[in-house]
């Protein structure tokens, strides 16, 4: 009689909570705006997405012609301190026997106004593109070999905790995470980690101005083995920095990561320059060198990547690039690259 | 003749007011006095979700065009709306939506004075009891900016 006496105070505590925060928004109406969503202030919750479709040319193989992705956006804020967010995605949906997955699940427990608790599925925190990774946030339409899935998973299951430090003007953060994908992501048949640790710092000097610094201690899932000692670990570091200013950026990522069996050790980086043109069209151009054991290919690899990006409306891009370079051709084919990404 | 150019003289000064600062306004039963810059900054940034005392910030802005809207981004992060755009796309991304946008000043008032959490800014010509002033915010060039709500 007691419990259930607890259980029922508990369950007033919540919805009162529950209407407590309702009622502070619910004057707001619902609303979509392209490329923001739909919002719903009252229950707060937002749903949008993207999109993306592809032409590409590599030298090495046929021409493709396909709409890669769509991505449903969901984030729901139940109650002040928690939220909960979901990037659910369907990807080759030329082939009608497409997969739809959890591309991101989880929950964020605001413990405090600087900390948060992260619980479940969420993205690598290593460097700046694989945080940004969504084809309309990119200016390109082939990825950086230094991060791409390959080099390490773009996903984590697990738990992480993350805090706002206060440094005098300053933003900064710092996160730590712990995964078990191997163990907790039993639907993802894609290479990822079996599990791993690692931590992040990452440094504003300014809107404008940020470096970071990612380092993670990993094992990769039994997908990923092959011919390699199961047990192996890898332990990889990487430094990232970006500056924007009216429409020019300025990007770096390096990483070098070491592991004890055929895996080999690697390291490499890109820069990346975006300049603005006339009417919304940006240049782009960005080196890359990889050297040591990629993806079980020992190999010393330059890419260049030039392109174009038209933005004509802020959340719709059209991208085309060639690429290039030298000892490329098994892991960044040289050919023309082409896509349209929108945020809906 | 006189009394009658002194009241169109008045009359036009008072409703084309040249601001030099903006007012971060929250509601009046908020125990927050004072905030910096920086925690302004990362409020409409939506950095910072929680206030002190654990309950949301619910940020306020006013449209993509208003003038009053472009003076706040520019003295306060140094960019303009637009310019803020590709910073909302990445936080989209990551399930953070950009501050609610109301049509007036007056439904700014309105709303910060009923909800609790939520900060917006005004005029100083604005401001009245329903609400009370945390940061004044200093703009560089001062603001032609009529004064009717």
């Amino acid at each position: 009689m007691i419990r259930r006496l607890k259980s029922l105070t508990l369950l007033c505590y919540l919805l009162q909570g529950l209407v407590s925060y309702v009622s502070a928004e619910e004057s707001l109406p619902l609303s979509y705006h392209w490329g923001r969503g739909v919002s719903v202030p009252a229950a707060n919750l937002n749903i949008g997405g993207y999109l993306n479709a592809s032409y590409q040319q590599p030298e090495t193989s046929n021409q493709k012609v396909s709409l890669d992705s769509v991505s449903f956006l969901i984030s729901w804020n139940p109650f002040e301190r928690l939220r909960f967010f979901s990037e659910v995605e369907t990807e080759k949906i030329e082939t009608l026997n497409f997969p739809i997955q959890a591309e991101r699940l989880y929950m964020d427990w605001l413990a405090s106004p600087s900390t948060t608790v992260r619980l479940g599925k969420f993205l690598t925190p290593i460097g700046h593109w694989n945080l940004i990774h969504a084809a309309p946030l990119i200016w390109t339409t082939s990825r950086p070999i230094v991060n791409d899935i390959t080099t390490f998973s773009p996903h984590l299951n697990g738990l992480m905790l993350m805090r706002a430090l206060d440094i005098g003007n300053y933003n900064s953060d710092i996160s730590f995470y712990a995964d078990s994908s191997g163990d907790l992501d039993v639907f993802d048949k894609a290479p990822g980690f079996q599990n791993a640790l690692g931590g992040h710092f990452n440094f504003e000097f300014s809107e404008n101005l940020k470096w970071g610094l990612s380092f993670i201690n990993f094992q990769n899932d039994a997908i990923n083995k092959l011919s390699m000692n199961h047990f192996a670990r890898n332990n990889l570091v990487g430094v990232d920095f970006s500056w924007k200013k009216a429409g020019y950026e300025l990007e770096l990522e390096s990483i070098y990561r070491q592991a004890d069996d055929v895996q080999g050790n690697e390291k490499g980086f890109y820069l990346q320059g975006v300049v603005p043109l006339i009417d919304k069209f940006y240049a782009i151009g960005r080196y890359e060198d990889v050297n040591g054991t990629h993806n079980l290919i020992a190999t010393h690899t330059d890419v260049f990547v030039t392109a174009l990006a038209w933005r004509p409306f802020v959340p719709l891009v059209l991208k085309a690039e060639y690429r290039f370079g030298d000892q490329n051709q098994l892991i960044a084919p040289s050919g023309f690259y082409s896509s349209i990404a929108m945020f809906f | 003749m006189k009394v009658l150019k002194t009241i169109v003289i008045a009359w036009l000064l008072a409703s084309s007011v040249r601001a030099d600062e903006i007012l971060v306004i929250t509601g009046i039963n908020t125990s927050i006095k004072a905030v910096s810059s920086k925690q302004i900054k990362n409020i409409f940034l939506r950095k910072t979700l929680l206030n002190e005392d654990g309950s949301s910030w619910i940020p306020l802005n006013l449209s993509l065009e208003d003038p009053l809207r472009r003076a706040f981004s520019q003295s306060l992060f140094g960019q303009t709306p637009d310019e803020m755009e590709t910073y909302w796309n990445e936080q989209y991304f990551h399930g953070i939506a950009p501050p609610y946008v109301v049509q007036s000043e007056e439904a700014m008032l309105r709303l910060v004075a009923d909800s609790q959490g939520a900060i917006g800014y005004i005029l100083p010509c604005h401001l009245d009891k329903r609400v009370k002033v945390i940061y004044r915010l200093a703009i560089s060039e001062p603001l032609n900016k009529g004064c009717n709500k």
